[in-house]
């Protein structure tokens, strides 16, 4: 493949959208010719850049004037009302095409220095997701609980499918929500640093015996300690996984050690709003990245509040927690690193269904990207 | 998304509302000819992207797309509730975020409407090329030239971050 061809294809292959025969020609100019590699970077750089800053909320008065019950009253534009007056049906139908799976996310909180009452205040006082509108503080009635969450993404079955597809949705912050089971049997491939592809089927069949080198996404993980890497073999970039220390410990089943604050709080917390009905589904600790708890609780009837909190020394950096009628629970998947940032993987499980959502750490755990869904 | 394919498209905040609700709309009155749920996301899109072209065509003398800056926080809105920084963050990466997003901004506002939207499509969205192609009613080959030209500009006006 001769230069111009090469840098033509390259957003392409970028992409990963280009046909076998030719990506295997653009890798085979890339390996020679460091321009190329150099322009594919910055491609690479430029879709990230992209990714952080191009996404803009959706006004409120837009969502209370299309979804919003009490938009109807005081709908953005006055011609819409008969839009909202439409049956339940066809409303039903709109919320279907439009909206995101997930229900409307509260603001982001982050706090510095938190006390078990402020976390009280805090669960009972944020705002709900419109569309299961209100009862959803930790003063719950039902006694019944959502499933554990850990059980539909432990039987998924092939990890391969799932994780590749997680991460492949969570770098690129694409929602694959239209993927198929056949699909799902495909090769995906994960954009890394520079634009080089991590294989992640070829990366589960050769996944130790490699020694690394050089720059790549790092991943680690509860389950699956892995490490993604770039290296060079015989003149030739090659990415691959190898198995990786465990760089993570999970604290769910002890509740102890550095993190004990933190649950004793959380629990003093369900416990002052009503009863001590808030699962800690997942207590983790990570020396770069702080400690995550998951929880997850019945906050209605047939309505379920689940979140997570991120925590550095005593104060509560990140907090995130949403409320969906039926089963709803969230659990740590993973955590990567990729560009100097890192990636939170959260495993959702809510009405029978199972999906992933995706937060991006900038690095101190200062700055959130929004998410995206992966089915 | 829908609003942001809209925002991107049209350049300003007022006016992305107002093509999101009116695709809504149209979505509304065309539920009975929609068959198949699975092509539900692409359908809005593509009334999105007519209904932004049918706006183009009936207000051309403004030319809106080409002089309404992207700059947004200029319109009196707050900043996007995403983007959170804790007091004690550290001040260059702050700064470093700020004139990333604002070169970005300055490089979209120069970029043709369509080819923003198709960055929308393919980064945001994260649709393959060929529904990219069914969205925006364009060959598949111009919509790869189109990503392609449209990386390839933002790439050298943000020759300084990249």
């Amino acid at each position: 493949m001769d230069h111009k061809t090469c840098r033509d294809n390259l957003s392409a292959f970028l992409d990963g959208e280009l046909p076998p025969g030719e990506r295997a020609l653009v890798e085979a100019h890339l390996a020679g010719c460091p321009e190329c590699a150099g322009v594919l970077a910055g491609l690479g750089k430029v879709s990230g850049i992209f990714k952080k800053h191009a996404m803009e909320p959706v006004p409120p008065s837009l969502k209370e004037g299309v979804f919003g019950s009490r938009g109807a009253e005081k709908a953005y534009n006055p011609w819409l009302k008969p839009v909202l007056a439409l049956s339940a049906a066809a409303a039903g139908v709109l919320i279907f095409l439009n909206v995101p799976k997930s229900p409307q996310r509260a603001p982001l909180q982050m706090k510095n220095g938190y006390s078990p009452a402020e976390l009280s205040m805090n669960a009972a006082s944020a705002p709900r997701a419109e569309a299961v509108g209100s009862g959803s503080s930790f003063g719950m009635e039902s006694a019944d609980k959502a499933p554990a969450p850990r059980t539909a993404a432990r039987t998924l079955g092939y990890f391969g499918q799932a994780k590749a597809a997680a991460i492949r949705g969570a770098i690129s912050g694409s929602s694959i929500s239209a993927m198929t089971s056949a699909k799902a049997a495909k090769s995906y491939s994960a954009q890394a640093a520079g634009g080089s592809s991590l294989d992640m089927f070829a990366a589960k069949a050769e996944k130790s015996g490699y020694s690394s080198t050089g720059a790549g996404m790092k991943g680690i993980s509860p389950e699956t300690d892995y490490v993604a890497s770039n290296y060079t073999r015989d003149g030739q970039a090659v990415n691959r996984f190898a198995n990786s220390p465990k760089l993570y410990r999970d604290k769910t089943a002890a509740g102890s050690g550095t993190l004990k604050p933190y649950l004793d709080a959380l629990r003093a917390a369900g416990a002052a709003g009503g009863a001590a009905k808030i699962d800690i589904t997942g207590a983790f600790e990570s020396d770069k990245y702080g400690a995550f708890v998951f929880y997850s609780a019945q906050t209605g009837p047939g309505s379920n509040t689940s979140g997570f909190m991120i925590m550095a020394g005593k104060s509560i950096k990140f907090k995130d927690e949403q409320t969906w009628p039926g089963p709803y629970a969230k659990q740590l998947w993973d955590i990567f690193e990729h560009d100097g940032e890192a990636w939170l993987l959260v495993d959702v499980t809510r009405n029978g269904t199972h999906f992933f959502e995706h937060y991006r750490l900038s690095p101190g755990n200062t700055e959130f990207s929004g998410t995206s869904e992966t089915q | 998304m829908v609003y942001n394919l809209a925002l991107r498209l049209c350049g300003n905040r007022s006016d992305a509302q107002d093509i999101a609700q009116d695709a809504f709309l149209k979505a509304v009155r065309g539920l009975g000819n929609l068959r198949e749920q699975s092509v539900a996301g692409t359908w809005l899109y593509r009334i999105t992207m007519n209904v932004w072209k049918n706006r183009v065509r009936s207000e051309k003398r403004r030319s809106f797309w080409k002089t309404f800056s992207l700059d947004w926080r200029k319109d009196g809105d707050d900043e996007p509730a995403l983007q959170l920084r804790a007091p004690d963050a550290p001040a260059d990466a702050a700064i470093e975020q700020r004139d990333e997003k604002a070169a970005l901004e300055k490089a979209l506002s120069q970029l043709d409407p369509e080819d923003r939207a198709l960055l929308v499509l393919r980064e945001i969205e994260g649709r393959s090329y060929q529904e990219i192609a069914e969205i925006t009613e364009r060959p598949l080959g111009s919509v790869k030239s189109g990503i392609s030209r449209a990386r390839e500009a933002l790439r050298q006006k943000m020759s300084g971050l990249v």
